[in-house]
């Protein structure tokens, strides 16, 4: 098992502005990457280029010492040992589930008692036995799914690339499908690259998120420590539901700021004084009702099940998300407490 | 030259353009005439009779008459000129076999041009795509005459090599027919790779699928409904052809269009039509044929479905 290295990887489709640029990325060993960013940042070309669909116009791709692609030439998909679940499923109409599944296995002249306990194997994994013999057209969206999924595994390949691959189930399939693929992760140990623009999905599976907006990587970095410590105002706005505050707050020194500090520079209206602004990211969950706070107007309330979630309206317009566990009535002024926040 | 700028303004205008399916197409607009449907169906249907039915009619009448003009009554009526045509003219037959053999041969020969172009033409975008796209129509759009009085100029010398004059024989009108029905027998293809996601081959391709390996795997498998379809409708289109054939036919190189056309013109009006009903029930199994794969097929492809 040897590493994906990205080597200053652009793509120019001769349209002006590159559709990606410079971007420099190792996946871990047996690491599972989420490649975030909204829709036309570059992240799906990113991994077209990896598959091989694609050739960069700079850069390099290696896997381990094995040179795949770079500005002059690429080696053929079909020699890399790669697989894909795409968005579309791509599941060939024409043949069976288990002859979907089963495939890869026939290209690679496996067939026979070899291929069934394979397939069999598969397909008992996704629990989809009994459906080996139908066509993809009569499985439902998750099914065809997981069938995509068994297909890409059954070969055990160096890295598994998934485009969008939950973007076209409903929300409780989702969750199951997280499942699935974290369980095969596990279980396959192959590099998986996730290319997603939903935050939440990626969080959730990934041992590393890497954000990508308008061609450029912006940063890597594991789940947890991008919701803490996100760089800049599109990774911020990006990663959680926070809000970004435009705040006289000094910009050097510790850049997790806590409520005294806060409470001043809220306090101090953005308008007036000198020194300069800051962006600062607050996430809902750092904003509390409390006697010692400020006082801020609720714009709105919105019961979302488990909570309410309010916007805010600071002293001098900006606008700010808490969460509250009963409602407040819109209009009002209400005091409250801004625990934490993050100089981006 | 016409026909030329006609296809660039259609190239011009489809520009850009991606009309590959993702989901389902809609539903089709429909609303509600009220009391005009009933007047508007009936008109319909009168010019349907008009157009097709009084002709059809006609033209079975006359078969079962002796001779033009004599009224169709029980006295008259008689399966004489299909017995004729059918059993004592050797040019029917000739006329059936030379039909039938170039349609079927202009048919599955265009079919192995038009597979790997169509693939082509959809994988590889760029000016010399847009300009074989525009070769492969000019022929179709041109006017039969003008192709076969084309192919006379072009094969009357001796070949080359050979030495061998195609003009007189049976391939100089095979030729034309290729060249001729060639856009016809590449539409129902190229909608069908038009129309198939390329992730289909990118799977394939990351399965290990080398190009031939995917193209019998995959992409051939997909593409055969509409395959089967192109055959149809060119030899559909083939075997009732005349105006090519009108110029190139010679002794014994007779197709059914020819045969009837002369026949009508000796005054031999109701062997004729015999032929032509003949004719129109080999076309109507055809059609029938064809609505039968219609289920397998890309929409748009059969030119009376849509």
């Amino acid at each position: 098992m040897a590493q994906l290295i990205l080597n200053h990887l652009s793509k120019d489709f001769g349209s002006g502005r590159p559709a990606v640029a410079d971007v420099s990325l190792t996946l871990r060993r047996q690491g599972f990457l989420a490649l975030l960013g909204p829709s036309g940042c570059g992240k799906t070309t990113v991994l077209r280029m990896i598959a091989g669909f694609e050739q960069p116009s700079e850069g390099s791709i290696f896997y381990g010492e094995r040179r795949l692609s770079d500005a002059e030439r690429a080696l053929p998909p079909e020699k890399r040992n790669m697989a894909m679940v795409f968005q579309s499923y791509a599941l060939w109409p024409h043949m069976t589930v288990a002859e979907n599944v089963g495939y890869p296995l026939k290209v690679r002249g496996i067939s026979g008692a070899g291929w069934r306990k394979l397939v069999g194997e598969a397909l008992s994994l996704i629990k989809l036995t009994e459906f080996a013999e139908r066509r993809p057209a009569e499985l439902s969206g998750g099914q065809r799914q997981r069938v995509a999924l068994a297909r890409c595994l059954v070969t055990q390949p160096d890295v598994v690339l998934l485009d969008e691959p939950l973007a076209n189930l409903d929300q409780h399939l989702r969750k199951a499908m997280e499942e699935t693929f974290r369980a095969f992760h596990e279980r396959s140990g192959a590099t998986m690259l996730y290319v997603t623009h939903d935050q939440a999905e990626a969080m959730a599976l990934a041992t590393d998120v890497a954000v990508m907006s308008q061609g450029r990587l912006l940063q890597v970095a594991p789940p947890a420590e991008i919701y803490a410590r996100p760089e800049g105002r599109v990774v911020g706005g990006l990663i959680g539901r926070g809000s970004i505050l435009r705040l006289r707050v000094p910009e050097v020194g510790e850049r997790q700021l806590d409520w005294p500090l806060l409470r001043t520079s809220l306090g101090a209206r953005g308008d007036a004084g000198d020194g300069g602004q800051a962006d600062v990211l607050v996430r809902p969950e750092q904003v509390h009702r409390g006697t010692d706070g400020i006082p801020m107007r609720v714009v709105s309330c919105v019961f979302e099940g488990e909570r309410f979630a309010l916007s805010l309206s600071l002293p001098d317009g900006q606008q700010l998300k808490a969460y509250s566990s009963v409602a407040v009535v819109e209009g009002t002024l209400v005091p409250f407490v801004v625990s934490g926040g993050w100089r981006l | 030259m016409i026909s030329a700028a006609g296809l660039l303004v259609q190239q011009r205008a489809l520009a850009g353009r991606d009309y590959r399916l993702i989901g389902h197409s809609g539903a089709r607009a429909a609303f509600s005439l009220g009391r005009w449907r009933i007047a508007l169906e009936v008109l319909l249907w009168a010019v349907l009779a008009l157009v097709l039915a009084a002709p059809l009619l006609a033209l079975v009448a006359s078969s079962l008459v002796p001779a033009y003009g004599v009224p169709l009554n029980f006295n008259t009526i008689s399966l004489s000129a299909y017995a004729e045509i059918l059993f004592r003219q050797s040019i029917t037959l000739t006329a059936l076999k030379n039909s039938l053999i170039l349609a079927s041969a202009a048919a599955l020969g265009l079919l192995t041009v038009t597979v790997p172009a169509a693939y082509l033409l959809t994988r590889r975008k760029g000016a010399l795509a847009n300009l074989i796209a525009i070769l492969i129509e000019i022929p179709y759009a041109l006017p039969g005459i003008v192709l076969a009085v084309a192919f006379i100029l072009t094969f009357a010398a001796p070949l080359p090599v050979v030495g061998l004059s195609l003009y007189g024989t049976i391939w100089i009108i095979l030729a034309a027919y290729f060249s001729s029905f060639l856009a016809v027998s590449l539409k129902p293809v190229l909608s069908a790779f038009l129309q198939m996601d390329p992730a289909l081959e990118e799977a394939a391709r990351l399965a290990g699928a080398g190009f031939f390996r995917r193209m019998r795997d995959v992409l051939l498998p997909l593409v055969a409904p509409a395959a089967g379809a192109s055959v149809i409708l060119v030899f559909l289109i083939a075997a009732n052809e005349l105006t090519v054939s009108a110029l190139l036919w010679s002794a014994g190189t007779q197709t059914l269009g020819v045969a009837i056309f002369n026949l009508d013109d000796s005054g031999s009006s109701d062997l004729a039509s015999a032929l032509s009903v003949l004719v129109v029930i080999l076309v109507i199994a055809l059609m029938a044929a064809l609505e039968y794969l219609a289920k397998h097929l890309p929409e748009g492809v059969l030119p009376w479905r849509n």
